[in-house]
């Protein structure tokens, strides 16, 4: 409504467009300096070069550890968004007592500290001497991840169009049919999305990786701490720059198909 | 309903709840129960990990630290937020799409990004303190940003800011217009709408932000390890210590569960303030 | 439809996914196995992977996994779990005993472990000493301008030496930098004076401006100026001195000399390729190597004679010999250390 942009409007624009640049600004830093020449990391950087990504490349650790994480991320998004779908599917139809408080178990992980599940799982996983083993990771980041797909898949279930669903059957499919070949191709974009989100999530993970990981399960977050601990050398910078470009990318992927999803909304 | 009834035939909705459910129990229900009885079993029944933590004046400060950095930051965050999710809400199409994009950029960041991003950005000879020194002239001697409080403060902001203006944003499209109009037309001025009618109306939503990012940044761990100097030791960062450097497991545990039995309070009193304001819980976490 | 055709690519794309991580990782190349070794990160670690690593895993075949942040507590994690994820780790000195009352380590294979050149005093059942540090007052030469710092007491005298300072976040050698400061005479310096010690650190804890917890951080501190002086080893500085041609100094008056063991944990998976390794740290020609890249002294006397006199001049047991340094001593600090932590960690929220 045009009568709202008044006085306080321009306070509060001028808040929002620094708030902004206060948001976005440093992280765009990163990148001057990954092409920095010096290890010293001045900015700005008096000489530019490839140097950092050059000793990216060849670090094969740094490569062992993207495999890891690459290797961990699609396994728990497979994982995660399988255990999402179906739940949220049980959970969305069942009507009976004890729905909220299951709704509010399967949501908890997002809710409980992350350290604190964090040593809970170091202390299991240190009983059953599985730590650095990847079934502990991913078992972590499985239950840090399913929470946010049971939300997705849901919100999808409930754009969804039931009579969709009625009408197959009234054609003479069966419940499972109906879901397979109804159901699930409608909301499979929101399927997508959160195995993108669950993917994304997994790659990123800071807490479980330095807990649970092990010297053949590096994470690149892992790793990333510990050069930023141990090395403060622009590879970091060079890391850095890389991951700002490969999340921007799957985001803006999740964001399509998000739209996709909500242009199926059939009323 | 007929939705109810065409698909109860489908089958029993449970059975497809049970994976969840068990991978809940054992990896995280049962782990956290591990903690609790470890906390108390050391080997024998014994609090003294407990009397330990509330005895302590080292370990209280740690919970008063972890405390004032989450409420400096939550309050950093409203001031802030608010006229950003304000601007952010009375947009829409193309340019609502690309401010909640900037917004969220840092939120699909990988946090070790953003830690070394600020590191940069706020030492010594770092993007901030070269500009005001060299190119402006305006300081002698550098501003210390980094590896302090205020170090600290900054990195939580830049991680708390993104989901706040989102639960506001979403407060705010919920209000009413119409109320706003009917003020105007009983002879407000539109800065006496605002004031007296539209932010009372966010209220709900101001409660919420507040709450869920106090919540969440309490339990801070790699902002104030990265950023943080000699002082900003929080309770993450010892029960950390505790568990994977000193192996303290007992005593690490009873702190886990101190946490925990804080962030559940807390908790407590957001669905407290939700129920009393009417509003639809689950909407803005969602 | 459109929608089945993303569900079909969005599940192909999952199941290659699936696909790629049913592979199992590197062991499964050509192999004959892996040895996994913990030590300190950042600039030593890197020379480390250049002069021994490399060469090891050319000649032997073995894949070494090297990993920063060695810490003991982790290790005896890993020890008491039946969990030992490290094969080979850079001890401290204190370490040894300690470890050894707490059963921590291997005996190491004097089979396959030549251990002629090494001072039998740096040689027991279970360590071999490696490498030898010296923990000096390091400072930008930029910044101090014409007044350097000299000793300890320089770092204290914040109105004679002014400029930002850097101490480890730790008891660990700023105790003794604290006693040396207040002038207690170095061969009277040990058992310490712990309440003197705490009093004179109490005296600049405040003009102290980072309080580290890394050592890789200190140079990067020091060159950006993000530091004018501070405590650190003179490894670090020799490396980014050569490395980056950085403006860094350092002053070997009173510094503490220490050494660092190569041990086995007990029970650790590639106890075999643990000793292979040892011994090829262990080589007089590659320490020496070693020593030239990065002041680190060598812990087999038979390197030095690969050394030129220059060379050996950047290292902490020329220093020693000269009597400038004070001996760390390792084994007051393994029966006092936990003590220490403690009352540092409650010293340090005041």
């Amino acid at each position: 409504m045009a009568e709202r942009r008044h006085a306080s409007g321009a306070f509060s624009r001028v808040v929002a467009v620094l708030t902004v640049g206060f948001l976005v600004l440093p992280l765009l830093v990163v990148i001057p300096i990954s092409f920095g020449h010096s290890s010293l990391m001045s900015f700005p950087p008096q000489q530019y070069s490839l140097r950092w990504y050059e000793a990216l490349a060849a670090d094969p650790s740094w490569l062992g550890a993207a495999l890891t994480s690459i290797r961990l991320g699609v396994t728990v998004a497979l994982i995660s968004t399988v255990l999402a779908t179906i739940t949220a599917i049980g959970i969305f139809r069942y009507q009976g007592p004890g729905k909220a408080a299951m709704q509010a178990l399967i949501l908890s992980p997002l809710v409980v500290p992350v350290i604190v599940i964090g040593v809970a799982l170091y202390y299991l996983f240190s009983m059953l001497g599985m730590t650095g083993s990847m079934t502990a990771l991913v078992c972590a980041h499985t239950l840090l991840t399913f929470p946010y797909g049971v939300v997705v898949v849901n919100s999808a279930l409930e754009r969804f169009d039931t009579r969709l669903e009625q009408a197959a059957m009234s054609m003479g499919a069966g419940p499972f049919a109906t879901l397979w070949r109804v159901t699930l191709p409608i909301i499979s974009p929101s399927i997508a999305v959160s195995a993108v989100f669950a993917f994304l999530i997994s790659f990123d993970e800071v807490v479980m990786a330095l807990l649970l990981s092990g010297p053949e399960t590096l994470t690149v977050p892992k790793k990333m701490w510990d050069g930023i601990r141990f090395d403060l050398t622009p590879v970091i910078a060079a890391v850095s720059a890389v991951l700002l470009v490969f999340s921007s990318v799957l985001v803006a992927v999740a964001e399509i198909l998000r739209r996709r999803s909500q242009g199926k909304n059939q009323r | 309903m007929s939705r109810a009834v065409d698909l109860r035939a489908f089958s029993g909705p449970l059975w497809l709840v049970a994976p969840a459910l068990l991978l809940l129990a054992t990896v995280f229900v049962g782990p956290i129960l591990m903690l609790l009885s470890r906390s108390v079993m050391d080997p024998g029944f014994t609090l003294a990990h407990y009397e330990q933590i509330f005895t302590n004046a080292a370990y209280l400060r740690v919970i008063w630290i972890s405390f004032e950095i989450a409420v400096v930051s939550t309050l950093v965050c409203l001031a802030v937020g608010y006229p950003t999710a304000y601007v952010l809400s009375r947009t829409e199409g193309t340019l609502r799409a690309v401010l909640l994009g900037l917004v969220l950029l840092p939120f699909w960041t990988n946090i070790l990004v953003r830690v070394y991003a600020w590191i940069i950005v706020l030492q010594t000879r770092g993007a901030i303190n070269l500009v005001l020194m060299d190119e402006l002239g305006l300081i002698a001697h550098p501003l210390k940003l980094v590896f302090n409080y205020t170090g600290v403060v900054i990195g939580m902001v830049h991680y708390l800011l993104p989901p706040a203006i989102l639960i506001l944003d979403a407060a705010m499209r919920s209000v009413d217009q119409r109320l706003i109009l009917a003020a105007q037309s009983l002879g407000a001025t539109p800065r006496r709408a605002f004031f007296r009618v539209f932010v009372p109306l966010t209220m709900p939503g101001i409660q919420a932000a507040a709450v869920l990012i106090f919540i969440m940044g309490l339990g801070f761990f790699v902002t104030p390890a990265l950023l943080g100097g000699r002082q900003e030791l929080t309770m993450a960062m010892l029960i950390n210590h505790e568990f994977t450097e000193l192996i303290n497991w007992g005593f690490g545990s009873a702190l886990a569960v101190v946490l925990l039995a804080i962030t559940l309070a807390g908790l407590v009193a957001y669905y407290r303030l939700q129920r009393r304001a009417g509003a639809r819980p689950g909407g803005a976490h969602g | 439809m459109n929608m089945l055709k993303n569900a079909k690519l969005a599940a192909a794309a999952l199941a290659a996914g699936a696909a790629l991580s049913a592979v199992p990782a590197a062991p499964a190349l050509a192999q004959s196995g892996t040895v996994v070794f913990a030590g300190w990160g950042g600039s030593i670690q890197r020379a480390q992977r250049a002069v021994f690593f490399d060469s090891f895993e050319k000649e032997t075949g073995i894949k070494v996994i090297d990993v920063p942040d060695v810490q003991l507590p982790k290790i005896q994690a890993m020890v008491e779990t039946g969990n030992t994820q490290w094969d080979v780790v850079q001890a401290l000195g204190m370490w040894v005993p300690q470890g050894i009352k707490a059963n921590l380590w291997e005996k190491l294979d004097f089979g396959v472990i030549d251990r002629k050149g090494v001072p039998p005093a740096l040689v027991d059942d279970y360590s071999i000493g490696n490498s030898t540090y010296g923990m000096v007052l390091a400072y930008n030469t930029r910044a101090v301008g014409d007044k350097p710092p000299t000793s300890w007491a320089s770092l204290w005298d914040t109105a004679g030496h002014p400029g930002r300072r850097g101490m480890f976040d730790g008891p660990r050698y700023s105790l003794e930098a604290a006693l040396l400061a207040d002038g207690v005479p170095p061969d009277q310096l040990y058992p310490l004076d712990v309440d003197r010690a705490f009093k004179s650190l109490d005296r600049i804890k405040d003009d102290v401006a980072v309080w580290w917890r890394q050592w890789p951080q200190v140079p990067v501190l020091l060159a950006s100026q993000e530091l004018t002086m501070s405590l650190t080893s003179n490894t670090r500085i020799t490396s980014v001195r050569k490395e980056e041609g950085a403006p860094l100094a350092m002053s070997w008056n009173q510094a503490l000399m220490t050494v660092d063991f190569l041990a086995v944990p007990r029970n650790a998976r590639n106890k075999e390729n643990a000793m292979k390794l040892i011994q090829w740290m262990n080589d007089p020609e590659r320490q020496a190597e070693l020593a030239r890249m990065t002041g680190i002294g060598p812990g087999n006397a038979d390197s030095f004679e690969f050394l030129s006199e220059q060379e050996r001049a950047d290292l902490a047991t020329y220093h020693y010999q000269k009597g400038e340094m004070v001996l760390f001593d390792n084994a007051w600090w393994a029966d006092n250390e936990q003590a220490m932590t403690q009352r540092w960690n409650a010293w340090k929220l005041q």
